[in-house]
């Protein structure tokens, strides 16, 4: 029984941060009908970004005859600043790279109205490569460790082994779950994004800045992937390839949740967390990976709304 | 099915007329698009004797497209230039691999490889216009297959041992591309429901499965030790496979034979079918042309041919494991199938080129061809992004509309 306990629990902290990702997925799909293939990645360079700030130690380049400000010398290299701070300042470059730039100059340019969504499926493919590669050459093909911000404490209670990691990763990612319905649902511009999200016609002639809303999404999917760097960084260590597996498993989350409902791909999200730890105990680990997939093809045979979807009437 | 077939021509008269503008063209775009593809072309120069080849091969591509750009297709001169610009590059790939080094016929035979297979993606996604990314998966079901039975191997699964019979080298490639089309129909037949990106993601979550499974069933794969199988033993029809060149024929033999099967199948009634539920699947259905049954059928010709390729491969490279049929892979084909052009003939012989050079540069460290590659993958959909073969054929589209209009006003 205590087994079970600690599977389930630290398989819900595995699918919160699944949750995380699928909801920023979601978000996009439903406010812009952007899809991502990149996403995966957009959850690794942030990871590299914070690893990078935060230990390394990096070197701008300066030169030394510049003076000093206030103190400190801006030549040479950068003050170690820990993983909290480097975390905040990643924050606003997610925004800036993954959120404003590549909504400018891929899925602006690529999603018209009533177009095709097929070359940005392409266009994001070929960005998740670029990222890939650049990492594994930048960065090394070794996976780096990343430290927790939670610690690596164990606790016992009942004969339950609970880490204090996993207690940390459930918690924030709760926290943040519940702020984002809160935005979504309480206020103003929450509502103005949901407007522009099921009907941008009508809230563009209601005049909601449709175009200011869709950033807006891609703002929080920025954020939330920067959160989730910072989470899962610390068990999948910060390693060039491992979008591919995270990207891909978000996906699994918010179709099996549905992918037009924001808390379907939370449930969808906490759900594959849970058979991954569930089937990677009881039945075999090799496969842990493998039962989502299989569950997600079931899925989309007989219910391609997602659990929790509602069936969408596409015009032709 | 006649009048389905004059749609889809209607359409395609139309879609040419008036070409997409994809409007603002930036500074920071057009700098972009130039160093990308300049660097993209150029920097398998002076590389590798393979590398040389595939940029001649390019080159010589793009020559024969520019031909055919500039001569009008209607009149016999254009007949002429099409047929041989087209025996050339036969030519070309034929007299080409004489007198090369062992490693260059390598590459070579993976260029013959790794192209069956875009033939087949261009034949799921040029023209029946469902995007799947498990092409990996069946290049691997298929070495799999075919190692497994033409070696006589005993295989172990669920406590089960099995002697599997030692089968000539071509059955166990007929095996493969079969086994290959059985999953694809099973995987096919309920993932063909869903459109675009969510079929993209089926196929690759069949395609992470797949993985899984020869990483894990040792008893049937050797799992991520791999399995090392010679090349030294085989023999078709009398001839002696051992030989890098031999070999590289033998490959570009079945790359030939699925080009033309799908230059069949395109201009056959199925293919006509094909072009009218990509250009538009609700007329199509609406016409009475059977999309389900049309979609499956051509995915799972892709993956058959993705099978004979994964055992052809098996013998190329004369190791099969896990790794080199990853989702990564899938990708590669996929952007190799875009790149050259969906929906055209020349178009996965363009891309492909590109992909082996990566494989082939890829044995070099710290080497940045594949971010450029991906880099030019992303400026090509901005700017271009039915591929090249497609920009030429919109081009040549477009010439033939104003030289129609200029013919006009002169009568």
């Amino acid at each position: 029984m205590s087994t079970f306990v600690q599977i389930t629990f630290s398989g819900l902290a595995t699918g919160a941060i699944y949750a995380l990702v699928a909801v920023g997925f979601a978000l996009l799909w439903q406010t812009a009908g952007a899809i991502n293939f990149a996403h995966g990645e957009f959850i690794v360079l942030p990871a590299v970004i914070i690893l990078i700030l935060g230990e390394q130690r990096p070197t701008l380049g300066v030169p030394e005859w510049v003076p000093a400000v206030g103190g400190t010398e801006l030549a040479g290299p950068l003050p170690e600043i820990g993983i909290i701070a480097a975390f905040a300042i990643t924050i606003p470059i997610a925004i800036l790279l993954l959120g404003y730039v590549f909504k400018a100059s891929l899925v602006d340019r690529l999603l018209t109205p009533g177009g095709d969504d097929i070359p940005l499926v392409i266009a994001t493919i070929g960005l998740g490569l670029v990222i890939r590669e650049y990492l594994r050459l930048e960065f090394g093909a070794t996976p780096q460790q990343f430290p927790s911000i939670f610690g690596t404490e164990v606790w016992r209670p009942g004969g339950v082994a609970i880490s204090a990691d996993d207690v940390g990763i459930l918690a924030v990612s709760i926290v943040v779950i519940l702020a984002l319905q809160m935005f979504l649902r309480r206020t103003y511009t929450g509502w103005q994004m949901e407007a522009a999200a099921q009907n941008p016609n009508t809230a563009r002639v209601l005049g909601i800045p449709v175009g200011r809303m869709i950033f807006y999404t891609f703002g929080i999917n920025a954020v939330l992937v920067t959160i989730a760097a910072l989470l899962v960084s610390p068990t999948t260590n910060a390693r060039w390839d491992g979008g591919i597996s995270l990207g891909l498993f978000a996906f699994t989350a918010a179709i099996i949740g549905g992918f037009n409902q924001v808390r379907g791909a939370l449930f969808g999200g906490f759900l594959v967390g849970l058979l991954q730890n569930w089937s990677g105990y009881y039945l075999s680990s090799a496969y842990r990976e493998a039962i989502p997939l299989v569950l997600m093809i079931l899925v989309i045979l007989w219910r391609p709304q997602g659990l929790f979807g509602i069936a969408e009437e596409r015009t032709i | 099915m006649k009048t389905v077939a004059s749609t889809a021509e209607l359409r395609s008269e139309t879609e040419a007329v008036t070409t997409v503008d994809r409007g603002a063209m930036s500074w920071p775009l057009a700098i972009l698009s130039v160093v990308t593809t300049a660097l993209v072309v150029t920097l398998p120069l002076g590389r590798s004797e393979f590398a040389g080849i595939m940029w001649l091969w390019l080159v010589a591509l793009g020559g024969v497209l520019t031909l055919n750009l500039l001569v009008p297709m209607e009149t016999w001169t254009g007949v002429v230039v099409k047929w041989v610009t087209l025996s050339g590059c036969l030519a070309f790939l034929l007299v080409f691999p004489i007198g090369r080094a062992a490693s260059t016929l390598l590459d070579m035979g993976l260029f013959a490889v790794f192209g069956m297979v875009c033939v087949g993606t261009n034949l799921v996604h040029g023209f029946a216009g469902k995007v799947t990314l498990a092409q990996a998966a069946f290049l691997g079901i298929g070495a799999y297959v075919s190692v497994l039975f033409d070696t006589g191997r005993e295989i172990a699964v669920a406590s089960v041992t099995v002697t599997l019979p030692n089968l000539p080298f071509l059955l166990a490639i007929g095996i493969a591309g079969l086994t290959c089309m059985v999953f694809s129909v099973l995987i096919g037949f309920p993932a063909l429901r869903v459109q675009g990106p969510w079929l993209a993601f089926v196929t690759l979550a069949f395609n992470l499965l797949v993985y899984l499974v020869l990483n894990n069933e040792e008893g049937l794969t050797e799992g991520s030790r791999g399995i090392r199988i010679l090349r030294d033993d085989v023999t078709v029809f009398g001839i002696d496979l051992a030989s890098g060149r031999n070999y590289y024929y033998f490959c570009l033999v079945f790359l030939i034979a699925a080009t033309l099967l799908v230059w069949w199948i395109v201009r056959s009634p199925w293919g006509r079918a094909f072009k009218a539920l990509r250009d538009n699947p609700a007329r199509a259905a609406s016409l009475g042309v059977d999309i389900r049954t049309y979609t499956l059928l051509a995915f799972s010709i892709s993956a058959g041919l993705a099978g004979v390729a994964g055992a052809l491969y098996a013998r190329l490279i004369e190791f099969v494991d896990p790794r080199g049929f990853y989702i990564g892979q899938s990708f590669d084909f996929f952007l190799a199938t875009v790149v050259g052009g969906l929906g055209t003939l020349v178009g996965p012989f363009i891309g492909v080129s590109f992909i082996t050079i990566l494989t082939d540069r890829l044995r070099i460290a710290g080497d940045y061809y594949r971010v450029w590659f991906g880099l030019f993958v992303v400026v090509m959909m901005l700017l271009a992004p039915k591929g090249v073969a497609g920009s030429f054929n919109e081009l040549r589209a477009r010439l033939q509309k104003r030289r129609r209009e200029h013919g006009a006003k002169e009568t």
